[in-house]
């Protein structure tokens, strides 16, 4: 019986750092909630750490939620091996049918190792789930020009991952969250986490800027970035942004990049040139008030996340594009 | 020392993917394979180790795939990879653990050191085979490396891995250990002719994945689909000049920057 009523769980894994409660953490709770109210599970968020109790208690107070906190000192930082074992130890207690994790770079390190540790199916960077007979997990492949539905395996528990942003969390107002706390011993583990290195303190003029013009690997070289910077410097608080390769190979600083691992940004205008869209670009800069994609593929990922897509080879256009502004500046 | 990077070979990324008869993957017909970008990364960061190091280091380049996955381990070769190993797969519609249970018999058997995978594949996009593997042979693992050091004498490496909006976290690990490795890290060499000729020349490894001990199905059914459109996306018509008028005008109304 006890089983039984265990198999109804689905879990939520908590991400936090210095303290700090982090957003994707109630994002993969209304994730969960979501989930659960659709197909008859009841939600438990986990939180890992040392000192965990005051977290546990904040979030169980914003989420509405049944939280589980696991008290270790192992855990005073994040640690894969140890998020592995005293994830392994809980769920040999609970068994809930689903993990899900946010799908960052804490998230992509430790779930699929944890997925071997319980011998449970594994779906990553889920960004929706489909109902037919059962949950089946969105996810983009190749780009965003494929989506690909998982179905996990019944019989077997699953860790799914979940894009940051697949769910928007809804400030509780039930009251109904409680946390307890669960201590575990600290094991033994190889990894050493030796110091964290900020990032350095760049691209304040992208997270301030209000309009965006973004480099691809498109714009082809180096040498070829002069429309682009012509473009963002036609608008009063205008910045130049890149996508990842652009970044890689050296053509912009680092801390251009827009992206997860990147900067975060939300401007009123959002121009990407000759970007075919990583679903990691895509998802930083989604809080764009209008968002304009010039790409010789209208295929491409950036050109259906955009509102509005110009399909041109952007050397031709950009220009034309820069004496258009020009005009209707003079004018006006 | 032995070091093993493992491979994969992905179609183009700007090719017009369709989904394939069966709707469980892309259709293959028309596309041009290479080499997982991200696994290119790998490999240079590995030869790097060798070509630094004072001890002797034999390093293996490795893919799982169909007979056309050959050129993958070949470019393998042609970086300065010492042995290149083919574990031939019947197709290339297999789940994450049972690549990684292939890879993972196959470096047991060879007392492998340190293990280098690209951070995903550029088609399936799942971030899973290299710390599964790792699982699988219980190495620790570090996901999303950006920097590493070898301290040889010590048998131990130290990693820098990428988190979220710039912010780094250092690790510190002993060997047997693996590495997945964020783009960027390096630029890739362009092979020398002489490596290519070399690589040309030598003898691959090719090992039928039937004759490996058989992986553990995670068994999830998928289906692909092409996904619904997004959002807006309204394509401008016209000529540039027209596109150009237009998109100022929209520009404007929406946003009211100029």
């Amino acid at each position: 019986m006890k089983m039984e009523q265990n198999k109804k769980t689905v879990w939520a894994v908590a991400e936090h750092s210095d303290g700090k409660v982090k957003k994707v953490t109630y994002e993969i709770a209304a994730f969960a909630g979501e989930f659960s109210r659709r197909f008859g599970f009841d939600t438990t968020i986990l939180v890992i750490g040392r000192h965990v109790d005051p977290l546990a208690r904040e979030i169980a107070g914003a989420s509405g939620c049944k939280v589980i906190g696991i008290e270790s000192d192992a855990a005073f930082v994040y640690n894969a091996e140890v998020y592995r074992h005293l994830l392994k130890k809980a769920f040999a207690k609970y068994e809930p049918a689903y993990i899900f994790i946010p799908h960052t770079a804490t998230g992509w390190d430790y779930a699929p190792g944890l997925a071997v540790d319980i011998g449970a199916s594994c779906v990553t960077a889920a960004c929706g789930v489909k109902d037919e007979a059962g949950p089946l997990f969105v996810r983009q492949i190749c780009n965003g020009k494929l989506n690909e539905c998982a179905r996990p395996l019944s019989e077997r528990p699953a860790v799914v991952t979940v894009m940051p942003g697949s769910a928007q969390p809804e400030a509780d107002a039930t009251g109904n969250g409680s946390a307890s706390i669960l201590e575990m011993e600290a094991p033994q583990v190889r990894t050493k986490t030796m110091r964290h290195v900020e990032a350095p303190r760049a691209s304040l003029n992208l997270q301030e800027a209000e309009v965006i013009v973004s480099a691809g690997r498109g714009v082809g070289g180096p040498d070829r970035l002069g429309p682009i910077r012509e473009l963002a410097s036609l608008f009063e608080r205008g910045a130049v942004g890149a996508s990842r390769p652009v970044c890689d190979n050296g053509w912009l600083p680092l801390d251009s990049q827009v992206g997860i691992t990147g900067q975060t940004v939300s401007p009123k205008l959002y121009i990407a040139c000759g970007i075919s869209g990583a679903m990691q670009h895509t998802m930083a800069m989604k809080g764009a008030k209008l968002i304009v994609a010039i790409n010789t593929d209208k295929n491409s990922l950036f050109c259906k996340a955009a509102d509005y897509c110009v399909v041109e080879d952007l050397h031709r256009f950009i220009p034309a594009l820069i004496e258009k502004i020009r005009r209707h500046k003079s004018a006006g | 020392m032995k070091i093993l990077v493992c491979v994969k070979q992905v179609p183009d990324m700007e090719s017009d993917f369709r989904v394939n008869a069966e709707g469980t993957g892309y259709d293959e017909r028309g596309l041009v394979f290479r080499i997982n970008r991200y696994d290119e990364f790998a490999l240079e960061e590995a030869v790097r180790i060798k070509e630094a190091s004072a001890e002797r280091v034999e390093l293996t380049a490795l893919s799982v795939g169909p007979e056309r996955a050959e050129s993958v381990v070949r470019r393998g070769l042609e970086f300065g990879a010492d042995r290149g190993v083919h574990i031939v797969t019947p197709s290339c519609d297999m789940d994450a653990i049972e690549v990684a249970s292939l890879i993972a018999s196959c470096a047991n058997n060879n007392n492998i050191d340190l293990l280098f995978f690209g951070i995903m594949a550029e088609d399936d996009q799942r971030c899973l085979v290299g710390p599964m593997v790792a699982a699988l042979l219980d190495v620790p693992c570090a996901t999303t490396v950006v920097k590493e050091t070898m301290s040889w004498d010590r048998r131990c490496i130290e990693v820098e891995r990428e988190l979220e909006e710039g912010r780094r976290e250092i690790l510190e690990m002993p060997l047997p250990a693996a590495l997945t490795i964020q783009s960027g890290i390096n630029t890739p060499r362009y092979p020398s002719l002489t490596n290519k000729l070399r690589a040309k020349k030598q003898a691959i490894e090719v090992i039928n994945s039937s004759g490996l001990p058989q992986p553990r199905k995670s068994g999830q059914a998928t289906r692909t689909c092409l996904p619904p459109p997004l959002k807006g996306g309204v394509i401008l018509t016209g000529s540039i000049e027209e596109q150009a008028e237009r998109l100022v005008r929209i520009i404007h109304e929406k946003t009211a920057v100029i």
